[in-house]
């Protein structure tokens, strides 16, 4: 039952056809008529009030996500903002960390299902700007953002807010703090354990700061997310960036719309609202719908940056994968690799006994790489980085379509020892390891912008 | 005259190895005497804890952020750096900082394009938390830019040593 953690994969779907999917209102009807909606003007000239609130209708994370970003940037200096919504399934990575080690990315492709829900549900995969580790989100979950002015800002008081507007629900599972990694975990009292139910990452720029966290309140993919956080690559991967901290998680067993009330309440009262809002014409009760927020052209612009494949996964710092415990690749000086000692599982029986299996990436392009057969002692001569004309070059990481292309082309297995036939099933084997281990996520995302980092 | 003053640079111990390289009041001293041009040459710092330091040549400088930020920061995990021939404003981001779930954006003090990128903090962030305001081979510094002569002017508006201290301790005790 892990919630934080490492490992990424992405929804194959423009903009547009967004808009079609999965539509779900995140308020009750009986509440949506006493509630008006933020229309493309107001979100693109955005209020000057000093304290503002906003709900999302969407459960598009790409959408939510790009609002938030939108708040952040664009909301007066002075102000404090408070942004709630709630996201369809979907598994979100920190901002510096590494899809392929934090996710199960074939599990995110094919879906998870739960008693509730057999049908099998497609995870998005999706890279914040914020920094931190993994969170699974769906529908069952709210999340909460604060944007506030830089001075002064601290980093658990809106933790601090969401534990008292869950004090106020009374939680018979459990009592809430705020625990010194900044979640918000609950105590529960039956087997004396904390369960985490919030996960709070920031992101800090010029003059703002933004504090967002999840709360798990009534999850039906409880039992599937460790699952889904769990890479089959994580015993060969050593990456730069950030690492995920796995915790044991719990619903706190609430509807989702009292937690959004109650946290409300609690922003009112901890900048009492009614007292600087008296004169103002916009109320709490304004929600934004997704058709509005995709006409202002800075929150489209950042839905398309957060799809692109550059962004989900060409973003992935520096790592190595490698079958062996070894040092550093030689002649590496401007980006070393991090040394990988730690013992490896056995390879699969199918395997040849003494296959090696090297590879470094950064920013998705990859930098070194060999495949060998230790058991014709080729040693580095064989390795695919001194061919340069090798597959693995020519494509991201993120662009591969299925290992067979690579480790065909790679000079690898020695064309002296064995036949014609078991080359090619060891270099199959090998292949079908490889699209396990690192799957391919072609068409997983939309096309992109250019690089940033060549 | 530029030489002189790339000179006395050198000579200019790092700052993380002493205090005395600390005190602007010595540094203006050795300084102003060959001062011509309005340029003073000393080390500046902005708001928002980042600080920038002009060479002799009044052109090329170094961009980091400053000690008080890398203690407040905590343990840093990774630092996102800038593609080299980027063309920044003052106030716009050259890269960020992630620390305890945090990223926080590191900003340009001046209006410049970046020449280089300190890529030791690639494979060692943690060099930004020791050694945040050491220029050197091996230091945490983050960039190496070239000022427009926009830039230049931001630079004299920025906080001197002694501002930035006085700054400094009064956000700590409000």
């Amino acid at each position: 039952m892990a919630f934080i953690t490492r490992t990424g994969r992405a929804s194959g779907c423009s903009v547009q056809s967004l808009l079609r999917r999965n539509f779900q209102p995140l308020f009750s009807p009986h509440q949506c008529q006493q509630q008006r909606s933020f229309t493309q003007r107001q979100l693109s000239k955005l209020s000057t009030n000093k304290l503002q609130i906003y709900k999302s209708t969407s459960t598009n994370p790409y959408i939510n996500l790009s609002i938030e970003d939108h708040l952040l940037r664009n909301t007066p200096l002075h102000s404090t903002v408070l942004f709630l919504y709630k996201n369809r399934p979907c598994v979100v990575i920190g901002r510096n960390q590494n899809p392929w080690l934090e996710l199960n990315l074939a599990l995110c492709q094919k879906g998870i299902t739960c008693p509730a829900k057999p049908q099998p549900q497609k995870i998005d995969i999706v890279r914040r700007r914020s920094g931190g580790g993994t969170v699974f989100h769906d529908e069952g979950n709210v999340n909460w953002t604060v944007i506030s002015p830089k001075p002064g800002w601290k980093k658990d008081k809106h933790a601090e807010m969401v534990v008292r507007a869950l004090k106020r629900l009374d939680i018979s599972k459990g009592n809430p703090r705020v625990n010194e990694r900044h979640d918000i975990v609950l105590d529960v009292d039956d087997d004396k354990s904390s369960y985490k139910i919030s996960g709070s990452a920031y992101k800090v720029i010029q003059h703002r700061a933004l504090h967002h966290g999840t709360c798990l309140l009534e999850s039906p993919y409880l039992n599937s997310i460790s699952e889904v956080l769990k890479s089959p690559a994580e015993p060969y991967i050593k990456a730069n960036g950030v690492d995920s901290v796995r915790s044991p998680v719990c619903n706190v067993g609430i509807g989702t719309e009292e937690f959004i009330d109650a946290v409300v309440d609690e922003f009112k009262f901890l900048y009492d609202w009614d007292a600087e809002n008296a004169s103002y014409k916009l109320d709490e009760n304004m929600l934004v719908h997704e058709d509005a927020a995709l006409k202002v052209e800075k929150i489209k612009k950042g839905v398309e940056e957060l799809m692109s494949d550059t962004w989900i996964y060409g973003q992935t710092p520096n790592f190595i994968f490698s079958t062996t415990p070894r040092e550093k690749p030689r002649g590496e000086e401007v980006h070393p690799c991090p040394e990988d000692l730690r013992p490896r599982p056995p390879l699969p029986s199918h395997l040849p006994p003494k296959l090696r299996i090297f590879f470094q990436f950064r920013y998705g392009k990859c930098l070194k790489a060999g495949v060998f057969n230790a058991y014709h002692n080729m040693g580095f001569n064989s390795q695919m980085g001194t061919d340069t004309d090798s597959e693995i070059f020519k494509h991201k990481l993120y662009h591969i379509r299925t290992w067979e292309d690579i480790v065909v082309s790679a000079g690898a297995l020695d064309e002296s020892c064995g036949t014609p036939e078991s080359r090619a099933r060891d270099r199959h084997n090998i292949a079908m390891w490889l699209n396990h281990l690192l799957p391919p996520v072609v068409g997983t995302a939309v096309p992109s912008p250019p690089d940033v980092y060549e | 005259m530029a030489s002189i003053a790339r000179c006395l640079r050198l000579a200019r111990p790092s700052a993380a190895l002493t205090s005395l390289a600390r005190s602007s009041v010595a540094r203006q001293s050795i300084t102003r005497p060959f001062s011509i041009s309005a340029i003073n040459l000393e080390k500046r710092y902005t708001k928002e804890h980042e600080w920038v330091d002009i060479s002799g040549d009044g052109e090329t400088a170094v961009i980091g952020i400053s000690e008080y930020a890398a203690q407040a920061l905590g343990d840093v995990v990774f630092v996102e750096l800038p593609e080299v021939g980027k063309v920044v404003k003052a106030g716009d981001p050259v890269g960020a900082v992630e620390s305890v779930k945090s990223a926080a954006d590191i900003n340009s003090p001046v209006s410049c394009k970046i020449t280089s990128v300190n890529t030791v903090l690639e494979e060692k962030p943690g060099t930004i938390n020791q050694l945040p305001e050491d220029d050197s081979r091996g230091g945490g510094w983050v960039v190496k830019v070239k000022v427009t002569p926009e830039g230049v002017q931001e630079f004299e508006s920025l906080m001197k040593e002694d501002e930035y201290a006085e700054f400094t301790a009064a956000s700590e005790e409000s």
